[in-house]
C-alpha cells in the first residue's frame, strides 16, 4: 500500500496550528509537515506560515497603528542512515519575513522616526541556514551522541541612527552570520529512566560566543511519564539566562493521553551597550500548560492551551520609548496538531 | 601673516572656553527662530510671548535624552500646568500668569518634521519650531545663546553631545517679582526629580497687581448729583474727575490738587516730570506737543523713554525723556481720555 505513495517506508504528514495572543500582540502559526522512509534515506520537509498581529503604541512620540506582517519559511532534512549506529543528516531553511514580533515593533518605531527621509528604506528581512548532524547509536537503544553544525544567514531590519555629520539617517547592521555547533548525549539508565546532556555554542557576528547546558531527566511509572529539564546560557560580557520545565503525562485510556507542564525562564537581559538601544531588558517568564493527545496509531490529534507570563524589569530612562514593546504581558497560546501515518 | 592667524585662532580658542551659559536672573535677548504654523515656518521670537511665561524646551530628535528630557518637561510641567484640575488656573501658573510652551528643534532638517509635530503634540508642547530662520538656515543659535551665551550675531560653538535645554522666561510685564524677560531656569537636563522645583520657581513669578478702572475708582467716593462723570470737575478744582483719577488726587476735596506737569531743560534732552496713580486701565494716555498752542501734534512711544523716577506709594513719579528739539516755544501736555 506505501509503495504506490512516495516513499515505500512509513511517512506522516501533520499539520499543527498555534495561536499566541497577549492584548496587543497575537501570532498565529501554521505548519504542514511531511516525513517520508526509503531504505536508509529519510526525507523531512515542511512549511509554515505565521501572521503577526501587534498594536504599535509609541511613548514619547509616534502615532498609533496596527501592524500586520506575514512569514513564510520552509526547511528540508535529508537523512541517511548508514549502519546501525551512524546515521548522517543535511539540513536547510529559509523564510521571508520577520523573525519575531519584537522586529516589527521596532522597525515601526524606526519607520516612523525616519520615514520622512529619502535616505530611509523600509525592511526586507528574510535568511536562510544550513546544517548537518551526525546521530551516533553507540550503545544501540541506550546510548546515542548527536553532533551539530550549523551555519545561518540573516538579513535583518535594522536599527537606524541620525549621522549630523552628513545631515542623514543611517541603516546599522543589516545581516549576520551565525555559526552554531552543539553536542547531545542520551542516555538510558534503566528501562524508566533516561538522561540527556545537551551542549551548544554559537557565535554570531559582532558578538561573543554564546555557551548553552542543558540537561533532561525523563522517567516512567505505569501509565505516567515524567520529564525535567534545566539549562544555562550565557554569553560575554553579561548575557545569562537560566530555565527549568516540568512535565507530567499521563495515558489515562488506551489511546488518550493527558499532559500538564510548567516552564520558568529568567535573564538579565541581552547585551547592550550603554545608552539608546530596542535591546529587552531582563525578564522573568513562567507559563503553565497541558493538553490532550488521542493517538490511535496511524492517526494522531493533540491539543493544548498555556498560560504564560512575562515579567519584564523597567526600561532606563533613556529607553522608555520601547517601554509598550517590553511591558509585562500575560499570554494565552492555543495548539491544534493532527498527524497521519501510512 | 602666520602669526595674525594663530592669535585669531587662540582668541577662538578662549571664547569656546570662556563660553558659560546665561545665568538665571539674566533679561533674555530678544532671540529669534522659526515657528510652525500649518505646514510653514513663520519668524517667531522670545517676545512675541509678551505677557506670558515661556516654557522652551530646545531638542534634538534624533537624541534619545534630549527626547527623554523633553518629555519630562511635558508631563512634569505643561501637563501640570494644562490640567483640567486647576480648573481656572488652567493654562497658568498659581499667580494667573499665563503659562505657554514652546519646542524648538535644534535639527533643522526637514526629514524631522513630522516626528516633531508628533512629539510635541504627544507630549503637550502648545507650540513646536525649529532653532532656526524660517528657510532652516542659521541653525542653533538659540540653543547657542542660552548654552553657551553666545549673542545674537555670533556663530554658535559646535553643539557637540548637549544638544538639549530647558529655558524658562519671565514674559509677564510690570510683575513685582521679575523683570519682564527675566530668565527664570536655564538647564540642560531636565528629568521628573527636577519638577517640583521648577514649578516653585514658576508659580514664583507675580503678575501685575489687579488694575482699576475709572468706574471702579469713582464707587469710592460720594459725589454730589450730576458731578461724576469723567469730564466733570465734582470738587471745582480746575481738574475734571479723569485728570484726577490719573493724577491719583481726591475727586471730591478742592485742596487735592494733582502736582502740576514740570519741565526739565537741563540735558541736551528736554524731560516732563510728572506724577501719576499706579496701576490704572481704560485709559489712553498721549503726550502732546504743540508751538502754539492750537494744533496739538502726537509723540510716537517710540520717541519716548520713559522711568519711574519715585515710588509715591500709590502714586509715582514719571520721568518722561522727549526728542531733542530746536523749536524754542514747543509746549508740552498729556492727553488723557477714556477707551
Amino acid at each position: 500500500m506505501a509503495a504506490d505513495y512516495w516513499f515505500s517506508g512509513t511517512q506522516e504528514i501533520t499539520g499543527t496550528g498555534e495561536i499566541l495572543s497577549a492584548d496587543d500582540i497575537e501570532i498565529r502559526t501554521y505548519q504542514t509537515r511531511y516525513s517520508g522512509i526509503e531504505g536508509p534515506w529519510t526525507v523531512e520537509a515542511g512549511v509554515s506560515w505565521s501572521e503577526y498581529g501587534e498594536d504599535y503604541a509609541p511613548i514619547v512620540s509616534g502615532e498609533d497603528t496596527k501592524l500586520t506582517e506575514e512569514t513564510i519559511q520552509a526547511d528540508l532534512s535529508i537523512t541517511r542512515k548508514w549502519n546501525e549506529s551512524i546515521s548522517g543528516t543535511l539540513r536547510f531553511s529559509a523564510y521571508d519575513g520577520f523573525a519575531e514580533y519584537r522586529s516589527i515593533w521596532t522597525s515601526e518605531y524606526y519607520r516612523q522616526f525616519f520615514g520622512d527621509f529619502e535616505d530611509y528604506y523600509s525592511p526586507d528581512p528574510h535568511g536562510h541556514a544550513f546544517g548537518a548532524s551526525v546521530d551516533w547509536d553507540y550503545l544501540p537503544g541506550t546510548g546515542k551522541a548527536v553532533f551539530n553544525f550549523g551555519y545561518s544567514r540573516d538579513e535583518i531590519a535594522p536599527g537606524w541612527s541620525f549621522n549630523p555629520e552628513v545631515g542623514r539617517p543611517e541603516p546599522g547592521r543589516e545581516n549576520l552570520n551565525t555559526v552554531s555547533g552543539s553536542v547531545r548525549a542520551e542516555q538510558v539508565l534503566a528501562p524508566w529512566l533516561k538522561t540527556g546532556l545537551n551542549l551548544t555554542a554559537r557565535k554570531t557576528t559582532e558578538r561573543s560566543g554564546r555557551y548553552g547546558v542543558a540537561n533532561t531527566w525523563a522517567a516512567s511509572a505505569g501509565p505516567l511519564g515524567f520529564q525535567i529539564n534545566a539549562g544555562y546560557t550565557g554569553e560575554s560580557p553579561s548575557f545569562n539566562a537560566v530555565y527549568a520545565s516540568g512535565l507530567v503525562e499521563w495515558n489515562f485510556l488506551p489511546q488518550w493521553s493527558a499532559y500538564l507542564g510548567y516552564r520558568a525562564y529568567q535573564d538579565g537581559g541581552e547585551i547592550e551597550a550603554s545608552g539608546f538601544n530596542s535591546l529587552a531588558p531582563a525578564i522573568e517568564s513562567r507559563e503553565i500548560f497541558g493538553g490532550l493527545r488521542w493517538d490511535r496509531g496511524d492517526l494522531a490529534i493533540s491539543g493544548g492551551v498555556g498560560f504564560l507570563s512575562t515579567d519584564y524589569e523597567p526600561l532606563s530612562e533613556e529607553n522608555e520609548f520601547f517601554g509598550n514593546l517590553y511591558k509585562d504581558r500575560d499570554w494565552v497560546t492555543f495548539r491544534l496538531s493532527a498527524s497521519y501515518r501510512f | 601673516m602666520k602669526k595674525l592667524i594663530h592669535v585669531h585662532l587662540l582668541t577662538l580658542l578662549a571664547g569656546v572656553a570662556g563660553a558659560m551659559p546665561i545665568p538665571v536672573g539674566t533679561v533674555s535677548e530678544n532671540r529669534t527662530f522659526a515657528v510652525r504654523s500649518g505646514t510653514i515656518f513663520n519668524n517667531g521670537a522670545i517676545n512675541d510671548y509678551d505677557g506670558k511665561i515661556l516654557v522652551l524646551m530646545m531638542m534634538t530628535p534624533w537624541c534619545s535624552i534630549c527626547q527623554t528630557n523633553s518629555r519630562s518637561v511635558g508631563t512634569e510641567l505643561l501637563a501640570h500646568y494644562n490640567s483640567a484640575s486647576r480648573n481656572t488656573l488652567r493654562g497658568k501658573n498659581d499667580r494667573g500668569i499665563e503659562v505657554v510652551s514652546l519646542l524648538l528643534s535644534t535639527e533643522e532638517v526637514a526629514g524631522f518634521d513630522s516626528q516633531n509635530a508628533s512629539f510635541s503634540t504627544n507630549n503637550n508642547y502648545q507650540q513646536w519650531g525649529i532653532d532656526a530662520k524660517p528657510n532652516r538656515t542659521d541653525p542653533r543659535k538659540a540653543l547657542g545663546y542660552y548654552r553657551d551665551g553666545i549673542s545674537a550675531t555670533s556663530t554658535p560653538i559646535p553643539v557637540g553631545d548637549d544638544r538639549r535645554r530647558l529655558v524658562v522666561i519671565n514674559l509677564s510685564r510690570n510683575s513685582p517679582t521679575h523683570a519682564f524677560g527675566q530668565i527664570i531656569i536655564n538647564q540642560n537636563t531636565f528629568t521628573s526629580t527636577d519638577g517640583p522645583a521648577a514649578r516653585a520657581l514658576i508659580d514664583g513669578i507675580q503678575g501685575p497687581p489687579p488694575t482699576v478702572s475709572f468706574t471702579q475708582w469713582r464707587s469710592n467716593f460720594t459725589f454730589s448729583p450730576g458731578t461724576d462723570a469723567p469730564l466733570d470737575d465734582a470738587d471745582r478744582d480746575g481738574v475734571a474727575n479723569l485728570l484726577e483719577f490719573y493724577k491719583g488726587s481726591h475727586p471730591t476735596q478742592g485742596g487735592s490738587r494733582p502736582q502740576a506737569m514740570s519741565v526739565d531743560r537741563s540735558g541736551s534732552q528736554p524731560k516732563l516730570i510728572y506724577h501719576r496713580a499706579k496701576n490704572l486701565s481704560g485709559l489712553t494716555i498721549l503726550h502732546q506737543y504743540s508751538s502754539n498752542l492750537n494744533r496739538w501734534f502726537n509723540y510716537l512711544d517710540s520717541e519716548l523713554s520713559f522711568n519711574v523716577t519715585r515710588d509715591l506709594g500709590t502714586t509715582e513719579e514719571v520721568t518722561v525723556t522727549l526728542p531733542a528739539t530746536t523749536d524754542p516755544t514747543r509746549l508740552h501736555r498729556l492727553s488723557v481720555t477714556p477707551n
